[in-house]
């Protein structure tokens, strides 16, 4: 090869290497990363909005898996990535406002990333085995109250929705120490913690209704909970938590969201919000996220961050209090 | 009853379902035979296609592409001592040495035999048995699950080869190998020396490959001068009825261990297959055979891990729960047609549920018919000279390592384990003791501490239930019999043999 094929070689592939100019955005097909495995919440979630999103941006969006560590492998992933808007993650309730503020080894925090917008909230419940004796949330303090530490609740392990769950609930029942007045059980993902309440071997279990609905309507399941401001309209007569007098346990609900790498263009940015606008309004978008036990909920990226640095602040207000970090 | 039936005819009879099904499973055996594309992700890929189709075609297809993918890993597992998914490790260890010696056609033809009787036992149980077994299901809690995976771990003996303790070296480290990542207890960093690549633990994929495909390529090249191609075995290319009935204790006793299995959440085909196998090895009069390439080891390990795949369904049609990542997605089609699997689907969608039973009956069938033709075209791997298949076993293999999670990191880990169990396999020490305590230790771990959680610390939880002392049980029997046969055993069955190459 001369060298001047040579240079010409490398001049063409500079130029191939060149970001797109965000103008022209997007270009190329768009690389969503969902942080968990195959088959759950935050990977339907990512195909749900793939699904659909091309119809808007004017490019396929492609869903990777890159699974581990609780969310944090495929976030760090895209929190590293170049913020040209070809890279973007299905950022989750676990991922960005739990485990930033339950560990301190997190390689990166909350605020670290572009939030492009809210899709949908998952409403949460908190239940007990029809076998178990708790009729109420009151049945459950005084069974509580009687045997400190001998109560037991379930969870997708440590620092998930169900953890803190749990933890947040004792905690507006007005016991002093949360992490001794009952036990924490976790297992490997919120399939096993559903299943350890609705066969009774943990007495209760907070969850996201979606993967506890089927339990409860087949009577294995019975709800003392929601932490939705109003009532669910799949649980009816469940009592919502401010009519118990809790409210505060109303942070307790998972979301999913947009987000990219920080430092985002302004241009790519509005791409997003405007074709999340449709999103909203795309009845198949929308007839999936409900069928998948979930509530469409679009918000631009400055409710996003408001909606998620609230919910990131009570969190960490919490494990400050109760001294629940991991380091 | 008789009209839920004919209304689930109904609702079955057409052209979609069956080319659903029949390409569901012709999509699983190919993406099962390529090394690092599980199962697990051929279902999550085809889940989106099943949004827009009807709930039983939808179902169908991912059921079929399950089905196929689960046999299919045995095919590289056999021809290449590559296994397309965890569940077919087991299948190397008897499958690989008979293709080596000209035989690998009918160890692939014994496996999908196995495999469709397997497929069928477990269908017909998840048939008839649901309601039966999802109550099985509900009396399993982390104790139980402590004494199953502990009974589990004495396979550890039959897949030790000549010397125990060369096993339980080769199992210690494993069990030490599979502690890095995140305590699930208490969500603290085990061995991972800062690096967030660690946080999820070691890849079990990229492990795989690397303990067993990359040594083997590797002892190729140190091997020179030896034969390039085996020459076949005119006598092994297909299993014939006689072998099929010869091995039919062992399939048939796979098959019932893969539908207990199966049926309890989180346990899954890879210890189903071990189990089998070791079962089968321990009442074989061919014992020493196995691992030599004993084509009823084949045989066991694939009825064993297909006995699973009709079984597996039955807590998440019966209770709603999904025993498995697998599972969860199939869940996940239900979810997205509006439907909830769980006691309320038997009531108010009996005619879907009959539809599908009538589906997953026939797959076995079709399973068999799409085996047979993929085995044919496989089966030609086994005489490409190894010049040319190495190098392409290699490329799928780095290709697989990546593919499972997008990672380079995991290639970095097949690597690193490839070169170990080269070394392992030059030092004789057995790598299937590795890989069993690698997927069992963390279920025993995770079991054990769960278990004194709810207890309270207080060990006697361990007796609580009729579950756990027929597992205690087995175990002390088990460990009886490997006492017996290692302490005062036939003196030549100690002997070690003189290593090949």
């Amino acid at each position: 090869m001369t060298k001047s094929k040579l240079l010409v070689g490398v001049a063409v592939a500079a130029m191939a290497a060149l970001p797109a100019a965000a103008q022209d955005y997007p270009s190329q097909p768009v690389q969503l990363t969902a942080p968990y495995g195959p088959g759950g919440a935050s990977d339907l979630a990512a195909r749900n909005l793939a699904n659909v999103a091309p119809d808007f941006v004017g490019q396929p969006v492609l869903v990777t898996n890159r699974a581990g560590a609780g969310g944090a492998t495929g976030s760090a992933y895209v929190r590293n990535a170049d913020p040209d808007g070809y890279n973007l993650l299905l950022a989750r309730i676990g991922s960005h406002s739990i485990s930033p503020a339950i560990k301190t080894s997190m390689p990166y925090k909350w605020d670290d990333f572009t939030y492009l917008g809210l899709l949908e909230i998952n409403p949460a419940a908190c239940a007990t085995a029809t076998s178990k004796p708790y009729e109420s949330l009151d049945d459950l303090r005084d069974a509580i109250e009687a045997n400190p530490g001998a109560i037991t609740y379930s969870s997708a392990g440590v620092g998930t929705l169900h953890h803190l769950g749990g933890i947040m609930l004792l905690d507006v029942l007005g016991f002093e120490d949360p992490t001794v007045a009952a036990t924490h059980i976790p297992f490997q993902g919120g399939g096993a913690a559903a299943a350890a309440a609705a066969t009774g071997q943990v007495d209760f279990v907070c969850s996201n209704i979606s993967a506890i609905i089927s339990q409860i309507e087949g009577g294995q399941l019975r709800p003392l909970v929601v932490t939705t401001p109003e009532r669910v309209d799949s649980l009816p007569d469940v009592q919502t938590a401010s009519e118990l007098g809790y409210p505060d346990l109303e942070a307790l609900v998972g979301w999913s969201g947009l987000v990219g790498p920080p430092d985002m263009a302004d241009e790519v940015i509005s791409v997003w919000t405007e074709a999340l606008q449709k999103v909203a309004e795309d009845e198949r978008w929308v007839k999936q996220t409900e069928s998948l036990g979930s509530v469409p909920m679009i918000l631009s990226p400055e409710e996003t961050v408001e909606f998620v640095e609230n919910q990131y602040t009570t969190f960490r207000g919490l494990v400050e209090r109760l001294g629940l970090q991991i380091d | 009853m008789i009209e839920n039936i004919s209304d689930a005819f109904i609702l079955f009879l057409n052209v979609y379902n069956l080319v659903a099904l029949a390409g569901g499973i012709a999509i699983g055996v190919i993406v099962g035979a390529i090394p690092g594309m599980t199962s697990t992700m051929a279902v999550a890929l085809t889940l989106p296609f099943t949004f827009t189709l009807p709930p039983v075609t939808g179902i169908l297809l991912l059921l079929g592409v399950y089905k196929g993918g689960v046999y299919g890993g045995s095919i590289p597992a056999i021809l290449v001592r590559a296994p397309g998914t965890p569940a077919a490790s087991c299948s190397v260890l008897d499958g690989y040495p008979l293709a080596q010696k000209g035989q690998a056609g009918k160890a692939l033809d014994m496996a999908l035999y196995a495999s469709c009787f397997a497929d069928l036992v477990s269908n017909l149980s998840l048939i008839l048995l649901v309601g039966y077994l999802a109550a099985l299901v509900t009396s399993f809690g982390p104790p139980e699950n402590f004494t199953l995976i502990f009974f589990s771990l004495t396979i550890i003996a039959s897949v030790s080869g000549e010397s125990l303790l060369r096993g339980f070296i080769s199992a210690g480290a494993g069990l030490l190998l599979a502690t890095v990542g995140l305590d699930l207890i208490y969500g603290t960093d085990r061995f991972t020396f800062g690096n967030a690549n660690l946080l999820g633990g070691l890849a079990f994929i990229p492990l795989l490959i690397g303990l067993f495909a990359i040594p083997e390529i590797l002892n190729g090249y140190a091997r020179r001068g030896a034969p390039e191609k085996v020459p076949a075995d005119p006598s092994g290319t297909r299993a014939t009825f006689a072998d099929f009935r010869r091995c039919f204790r062992s399939i048939f006793r796979g098959s019932l261990i893969g539908v207990v299995l199966g049926a309890i959440p989180g346990i899954g085909g890879a210890p189903s297959a071990f189990v089998s196998y070791s079962e089968a090895m321990r009442r074989s009069p061919n014992r020493k055979n196995f691992g030599k390439g004993e084509l009823e080891g084949v045989a066991a390990a694939e009825a064993g891990n297909n006995g699973v795949a009709g079984s597996t369904m039955i807590p998440l049609l019966a209770l709603g729960i999904p025993g498995d990542v697998i599972t969860a997605v199939i869940l996940g089609a239900f979810m997205v047609h509006g439907l909830r699997p769980g006691p309320m689907l038997f009531e108010q969608n009996i005619d879907l549920i009959y539809a599908l039973f009538i589906g997953i009956s026939i797959s076995s069938l079709f399973l068999l018919i799409i085996g047979k033709a993929a085995i044919r075209m496989f089966r030609h791997i086994a005489s490409i000279p190894m010049r040319y298949l190495y190098p392409i076993v290699m490329v799928l293999c780095v290709f697989g390592a990546y593919a499972v999670n997008n990672s380079f990191f995991d290639i970095y880990v097949m690597v690193a384990f490839g070169i170990l169990g080269f070394i392992m396999m030059r030092m004789q020490v057995p790598s299937a003791p590795f890989l069993i305590a690698f997927i069992l230790g963390p279920m025993l771990e995770d079991s054990f501490r769960q278990s004194l959680l709810l207890s309270q610390g207080s060990l006697t939880i361990f007796v609580r239930s009729w579950i756990t002392w027929i597992f205690w049980t087995l175990t002390f029997l088990s460990v009886a019999l490997m006492l017996r046969r290692h302490i005062i055993g036939n003196p030549e069955e100690a002997l070690p043999e003189v290593p090949k190459g």
